[in-house]
């Protein structure tokens, strides 16, 4: 099956000043995301991610490398019209009401004045802008806005949606709308492409991640792969533990706690904890908890974006 | 195609006219004609003439400072505020967005104009009279018509330059635009009677590169109350087509190189 999005040997470098030294943006950067899929795209700032959206949507071209949007050059008309795009920090235009600006974006997408009206109400009500259907964009909140901006996206019911941040600037109930609108429009099986580097959003929303760091690809696989490489540890709870294995549990622990005749200890790797849990059973001490623990995809990320691409 | 060009100009359209700036702008026009009449008085030409000719140049002013303060930075703030990347993204080429922002700016002036020349045929009608009217309105029309040439070719000018350059730049750009195209008579003196030939040779180069923007300024002869020549006002009108086409091409060429 042709992939939906699909990126080879992106590269993408700027001169900020006539003579100043060129800053390379994208170094390589190869991923494809297939269709139905919600595909995270994931970085610090700096890393990439917006020049990357910005190639894949047509915005900028690529120094070097090659672009297929729905099977096609992002130059070309047809794959855009299957597009949805929701920019960073989106702005509209501020004197439009947003019945009137979902007009604009309909004409430009093919649709007929009656196809918008139609939809606008239902996707106005959707994103809970019912009440402001009439109002100027001018006086919006950033959460406002971005909600807008998603129903802009939706307005054509495109097969890729392709959102920039596009949960930033929303409080908590706008968080929860918008998720269980992505959320919703992959069960239709659209696919997504979420660009963002808040972990946890990641994490719920997409089966399948890049990382990106400085300009490349240091990650690709889905949550449950990347997680499962990621290395586990278990605490080791166990009282009544006689004191030469007490010793050596410590000296092995990465953290300790010693309270009474029970002890704490929290053990990296996948072998330790079971190990010295025999260990304890064997020796007759009494065991109260054994549990493992996994990094969670945050502290994996931190991890590796600290050590580069070898972490 | 022509639906998306109209889509972007309806927008550009209704976000310039309801811009306070333009009111703004629209409201010194009207004010320059009504103080025209001042002027009026305290002339030892005839009153009505001077309000003509006062009025026409303000409106011809107001074409200058429109196109310089909101069609030179229309491109630098669709792209500062990001509202490009929600048309562009669309299937709307960039050659459709610079005609639909250049057809939805040249309207908003247009009405501008227009606005404020009626103001001025309201002000005469009050002080000359309806016979005075009747008697110099084809002279006005004919003024008014080749003031809305010039400002295709002005917003042409400043869409080209905000294509090419800051706001600011582009402001100053079509500012000296407009004060040579004003001045191509005195560049071809210039260039016959010069002292220093290289100088002559600049000028010369100068009247063939710029738009005679007199071809379509009619101020003179509507206040000189001489008959209405319309074969040249017609051809005026195709010479400003032309050049704001060679414009237009220009700025579709940059914009589609622009990276965003």
């Amino acid at each position: 099956m042709t992939p939906v999005v699909e990126a080879r040997d992106l590269e993408k470098t700027f001169r900020p000043s006539a003579f100043g030294k060129p800053v390379n943006a994208l170094r390589g950067v190869s991923f494809s995301v297939a269709e139905g899929e919600c595909f995270g795209y994931l970085g610090p700032n700096g890393a990439g991610k917006t020049t990357t959206l910005k190639v894949l949507t047509g915005l900028m071209t690529p120094t070097e490398g090659e672009v297929r949007l729905l099977g096609g050059p992002p130059s070309d008309a047809m794959a855009r019209l299957q597009l949805g795009y929701l920019p960073e920090n989106p702005y509209f235009y501020e004197h439009l009401t947003p019945l009137e600006a979902l007009e604009f974006y309909g004409r430009l997408s093919g649709m007929t004045a009656s196809d918008v009206r139609s939809r606008a109400d239902t996707l106005l009500a959707r994103v809970q802008l019912e009440d402001a259907r009439d109002r100027r964009i001018r006086g919006f909140s950033k959460g406002m806005r971005q909600r807008f901006g998603l129903a802009a996206a939706l307005l054509h019911e495109p097969q890729l949606l392709m959102l920039d941040e596009p949960l930033s600037g929303l409080d908590p109930a706008g968080r929860r709308l918008v998720k269980e609108i992505i959320l919703a429009e992959r069960e239709k099986g659209r696919t997504v492409f979420l660009c963002s580097h808040v972990l946890a959003d990641v994490q719920e929303l997409c089966d399948r991640v890049v990382i990106l760091h400085t300009g490349k690809v240091v990650r690709e696989g889905t949550i449950h792969e990347l997680l499962e490489s990621a290395p586990r540890s278990f605490e080791l709870c166990a009282t009544k533990v006689p004191e030469a294995l007490v010793a050596r549990i410590r000296e092995v622990s990465e953290l300790f706690r010693e309270a009474g005749d029970t002890i704490t200890a929290h053990l990296a790797g996948a072998t330790a904890g079971p190990e010295l849990a025999a260990a304890v059973h064997d020796a007759g001490g009494r065991i109260l908890s054994l549990v493992p623990e996994r990094e969670t995809l945050e502290s994996w990320f931190v991890r590796v974006i600290q050590g580069g691409s070898d972490a | 195609m022509i639906g998306r060009i109209r889509a972007i100009a309806s927008a550009t359209f209704r976000e310039a006219v309801r811009d306070k700036l333009l009111l703004l702008v629209v409201l010194f026009a009207i004010g320059l004609v009504l103080f025209s009449r001042v002027l009026g008085w305290l002339s030892v030409e005839d009153e009505l003439k001077m309000v003509q000719d006062f009025s026409l140049t303000g409106i011809s002013l107001l074409g200058l400072f429109l196109a310089m303060l909101v069609g030179a930075g229309s491109l630098a703030r669709e792209v500062e505020r990001r509202t490009v990347y929600t048309v562009l993204t669309r299937t709307a080429t960039r050659t459709e967005f610079i005609l639909g922002k250049y057809v939805g700016l040249v309207l908003v002036f247009w009405l501008c104009i227009v606005g404020s020349w009626l103001a001025l045929v309201a002000w005469v009608l009050t002080w000359g009279g309806g016979a005075f009217v009747g008697a110099t309105l084809p002279a006005l029309v004919a003024a008014v018509v080749g003031l809305l040439f010039e400002s295709v070719v002005l917003t042409s000018v400043a869409l080209f330059l905000g294509s090419l350059s800051a706001p600011a730049i582009a402001s100053v750009g079509t500012f000296v635009f407009y004060m040579v195209g004003h001045s191509t008579e005195a560049l071809r003196e210039l260039t016959d009677q010069g002292k220093n030939p290289d100088f002559a040779a600049a000028f010369a180069l100068l009247y063939r590169v710029v738009p005679n923007l007199e071809n379509v300024n009619f101020i003179n002869a509507t206040t000189s109350g001489r008959p209405v020549d319309w074969v040249s006002l017609g051809l005026g009108g195709v010479s400003a087509a032309v050049w704001a086409a060679v414009f237009l091409a220009g700025a579709v060429a940059l914009f589609r190189k622009r990276q965003f």
